[in-house]
């Protein structure tokens, strides 16, 4: 049994080799099937012909009719050459093209014969030939959309994606000069009064095409905006090395003061910065930013505690007993002013009065509310935030005999700076 | 209406707006008649929205020149030169050391542990970055080369050449004001008639 087996697999082999063979033979005669669809049958003898057959690579559809390539060599072929093509799109396109008519050509006169078989076997040659021609630009625009997404990434150095990008972009103009060949006029013509010939010739073919020929111009915009950056990229790298070894080289160089010319270059006039007091640059140190962070978050984390459930109970005493809407609203402004302030405090690299920041500020709260509730919101402080703001009491007795201390005012220290 | 009150705040504040940085404001700046509208209000303060860099910075100037201000721009303009050799120094030291293309553009990334273990692997990067750092502009005393790096981005921060998107994470973004440094490169290369090539061709000539 086991013996019987690899003599058939041997015979497989042996068979598999010679119609290999075969084709590499008889590869002229078979490419020329494949390019226009029929066997020249008079350029081969008939054993070669019968062989072929044999071999299962060409087929007669009907006797006394062209003998044809089977389809997986046919599909084979399409595949090996691809690449091959892709390159010489041109004269694929025109040779495509020319298989298209000649196709239409065979297929009308088959309908003038009435011979319904050949003229749907030709209806399928001419819809292979259609999607092959379509497809190779797919394809091409495939794999230009894939260079320009990954920048040229493969390319090792700007040099060579500079090359790449020409490379691209020639190709492109060969592909749109393949799309032009492409007669819409003709493509009408020839599917006249069918139906199934206008669907692949006009609709299919026309509507593809031209999808394609948009896609290819916004690729070739794009390869040239980018072009033009690896140019900049590259121009600013030379400016800058050659700037850099030019100075190293003389550093005796004088260069003249522009500011002194009446009319100052815009590009060295750059005006004294205004910082209002209240409007400190929060990016210019590191430490400030971490109080500031520090400070946000207690106050949020607070205001979320004391938001919806007791919203009076740690607010100034005077405004405890309305719980009307509006004076809620108006106690919610006051939180929010006296957050503001310790906000403020933080940015700002000076001690300050919380009565001094109310008449800056106009805010029009009553100087003991707005104390007490400066000192309220600073209790529910994280002790680490409150560490770094240092908060001051003026205090003064009530009067000689009477020993309770009055808050006339809270001081807030900022955070010192790290130089 | 729109309120352009921030942006006024963060340009009378000295700041270089540019896409990385303010990306918000640059693209309200884009707006010619709100950048009128901000030149009307900024007149009295004798100041006027300027760009370089084909509109890839926008910063104030003065409107007019009086004593004080050319004295100012005087400094700044010394300053500028005083900055100019190290921070050409620092685009090539970081392009050859992160293996790039071409120098930084606005919108790279700088991270800072790459950088540190390019220059810690090739002595005479880590020479050339030991040079750097001593520089008067990033004026660091610092041995390691992960302290030298370090002192040098946080110099670049504080001129507004790199922002850091998270104070916690060791990488950089290169903001705008490196296209204005570019630009401020070929002004001078032009009025003081230095042959400095930008150009491959003639750079293969030589």
């Amino acid at each position: 049994m086991a013996g019987e087996q690899i003599n058939v697999s041997d015979q497989r082999i042996e068979q598999g080799e010679k119609r290999l063979n075969l084709i590499g033979r008889h590869a002229a005669i078979l490419m020329q099937a494949y390019q226009t669809g029929v066997l020249d049958e008079l350029s081969v003898n008939e054993g070669v012909l019968r062989n072929l057959l044999n071999a299962r690579i060409i087929y007669q559809p009907e006797s006394g009719q062209g003998y044809r390539l089977r389809a997986p060599v046919a599909q084979l072929i399409a595949n090996l050459v691809v690449d091959e093509r892709r390159r010489s799109i041109q004269a694929d396109v025109a040779d495509k093209l020319e298989a298209i008519r000649g196709q239409v050509d065979a297929f009308r006169k088959a309908q003038q014969r009435s011979d319904i078989y050949l003229a749907e076997l030709k209806l399928q040659v001419i819809e292979e030939r259609v999607h092959d021609l379509v497809a190779e630009f797919d394809e091409a625009i495939h794999s230009l959309w894939n260079r320009l997404n990954t920048d040229f990434g493969f390319a090792a150095n700007l040099d060579e994606k500079m090359a790449e990008n020409q490379r691209a972009q020639n190709q492109i103009e060969r592909l749109l000069e393949g799309l032009s060949m492409i007669d819409y006029d003709e493509c009408i013509a020839l599917a006249d009064g069918h139906v199934k010939l206008r669907h692949l010739l006009v609709v299919q073919l026309q509507r593809r095409t031209s999808l394609q020929r948009a896609s290819m111009l916004e690729i070739q915009h794009r390869m040239i905006e980018l072009m033009s950056r690896f140019r900049e990229q590259q121009s600013r790298s030379l400016l800058v090395g050659n700037m850099a070894q030019f100075l190293r080289q003389h550093p005796e160089l004088k260069i003249s003061d522009y500011t002194e010319q009446s009319q100052v270059p815009t590009l060295f006039n750059q005006a004294r910065a205004i910082r209002a007091a209240a409007h400190v640059d929060v990016h210019n140190s590191d430490a400030q930013r971490e109080t500031l962070a520090a400070l946000h978050d207690a106050l949020q984390q607070t205001r979320h505690l004391r938001g919806e459930q007791i919203p009076l109970s740690e607010s100034a005493q005077a405004t405890e007993q309305f719980d009307d809407e509006i004076l809620e609203t108006q106690q919610r402004q006051l939180k929010q002013d006296v957050d503001q302030f310790f906000i403020n405090v933080a940015q700002s690299q000076q001690a300050q009065s919380a009565l001094n920041y109310l008449t800056q500020h106009e805010l029009q709260w009553h100087g003991e509310i707005w104390l007490f509730q400066v000192l309220s919101e600073y209790q529910t402080l994280a002790r680490s935030v409150q560490a770094q703001l240092p908060l001051q009491r003026h205090e003064r007795p009530v009067s000689t005999t009477n020993n309770v201390q009055i808050i006339e005012d809270l001081v807030v220290t900022p955070p010192k700076r790290v130089a | 209406m729109m309120t352009y009150g921030p942006i006024i705040e963060t340009l009378l504040a000295g700041e270089f707006i540019c896409t990385q940085r303010f990306p918000e404001y640059h693209q309200q700046l884009q707006d010619e008649t709100l950048q009128n509208q901000i030149n009307d209000y900024l007149r009295p303060l004798n100041r006027t929205v300027s760009q370089a860099a084909d509109g890839s910075v926008f910063f104030l100037s003065y409107q007019q020149l009086d004593k004080q201000g050319r004295e100012h721009l005087r400094q700044q303009f010394t300053q500028t030169l005083a900055t100019l050799m190290p921070l050409l120094e620092w685009l090539t030291l970081t392009q050859e050391a992160l293996g790039h293309d071409s120098t930084l553009v606005p919108g790279d990334t700088v991270k800072l542990p790459e950088w540190v273990m390019a220059c810690e692997d090739n002595p005479s990067l880590k020479q050339r970055l030991a040079n750097l750092a001593r520089d008067r502009f990033f004026n660091s005393q610092a041995e390691t080369v992960d302290a030298q790096i370090k002192q040098i981005a946080k110099r670049l921060v504080e001129h507004g050449y790199l922002m850091q998107p998270h104070g916690d994470r060791p990488y950089f973004i290169v903001t705008g004001k490196v296209d204005y440094l570019i630009d401020v490169i070929r002004f001078i290369r032009d009025e003081e008639n230095l042959p400095v090539d930008e150009k491959p061709e003639q750079e293969a000539l030589l």
